[in-house]
């Protein structure tokens, strides 16, 4: 759990600053959904009125289980989804965020776990590594020797 | 004249034992010859866009240095996440992958930077290796990153 919770502050760190501090939201633009947010959506996201329940995300595997579904769709739309150049649909099932039908959610998950895994065992829990820093925009990591 | 003969020969031969002299080598096979080993480090060196005394010591290449340290840990990270990770993939990642000719790879637009307070990229090395608690503010040129959105340190 204390490794969940250090992934979420993580992804939420890369999620809000990675595309967030050079880009104006969009708010019109698909939402992310999540690692594996269950509704898809475009529409702009309200902050639930104090006292009101907070909407979980469904099906989440890496991402903590009780990450609410506003978060994990920053996270997607403002970290991970610019960080490969991709829209929702490249790894989820349009209307149907949460299914597990497109065989790339689970990379996206494994890749996940490694990212999670590097960072703690190798820079100190600090992000250092992102999607980002091998993807660089693009699907696949460009191949240098 | 012999005396100067006897004096070269003594000089060749000593420097011909220092180029025989096995590396110290920690992460690599030790099986690797010293010209292989070089063929590597004039691939990591070009994959970062350093020179040899990046991390070498130019008086005696085998003294250990804080940089030296740091790439040993590398490379070791490169082969955790290719045998661990990506193996399954059947793909790998190499110093390029990340560095892409960079001494520090390159962080996406508006994120922070790993290490603000040493003022650049040859204290940033030094302070995730020490893992010092990253801060906050924005590096030169890029755009201050939102408040909340900080790197936090594993408690």
């Amino acid at each position: 759990m204390r490794r969940n919770s250090t992934l979420l502050i993580g992804l939420l760190v890369v999620g809000a600053v990675a595309c967030g501090g050079s880009k104006s939201k969009t708010p019109e633009s698909p939402a992310g959904g999540g690692e594996t947010g269950e509704t898809g959506g475009g529409a702009a996201e309200t902050p639930p009125a104090p006292g009101e329940p907070v909407e979980l995300a469904k099906n989440l595997q890496v991402l903590p289980k009780d990450t609410p579904l506003a978060q994990v769709k920053e996270i997607m739309k403002n970290g991970v989804a610019p960080s490969l150049g991709v829209e929702c649909k490249f790894c989820h099932v349009e209307n149907d965020f949460a299914a597990d039908d497109n065989p790339k959610k689970n990379v996206a998950r494994d890749m996940m776990r490694m990212v999670m895994e590097v960072n703690e065992k190798h820079f100190k829990g600090q992000w250092a590594v992102l999607c980002f820093t091998c993807h660089q925009g693009k699907e696949k990591p460009e191949v240098l020797k | 004249m012999l005396l100067l003969c006897a004096l070269v020969a003594l000089v060749l031969a000593g420097r011909a034992s220092a180029q025989n002299k096995k590396m110290k080598l920690e992460v690599l096979p030790k099986t690797l010859s010293n010209k292989e080993v070089k063929n590597i480090m004039k691939g990591w060196a070009q994959s970062l866009g350093v020179k040899c005394d990046f991390c070498h010591d130019l008086l005696d290449f085998s003294k250990d240095t804080e940089h030296k340290t740091i790439a040993r840990g590398m490379v070791k990270m490169v082969n955790d996440i290719n045998t661990k990770h990506l193996a399954k993939y059947k793909v790998g990642v190499t110093c390029a992958t990340c560095h892409r000719g960079n001494a520090e790879p390159v962080r996406p637009p508006g994120a922070p930077p790993l290490h603000p307070e040493e003022g650049g990229e040859e204290g940033a090395e030094h302070q995730h290796e020490q893992g010092a608690a990253p801060a906050t503010p924005a590096q030169p040129g890029q755009p201050p990153a939102p408040a909340p959105a900080q790197p936090k340190k594993k408690p």
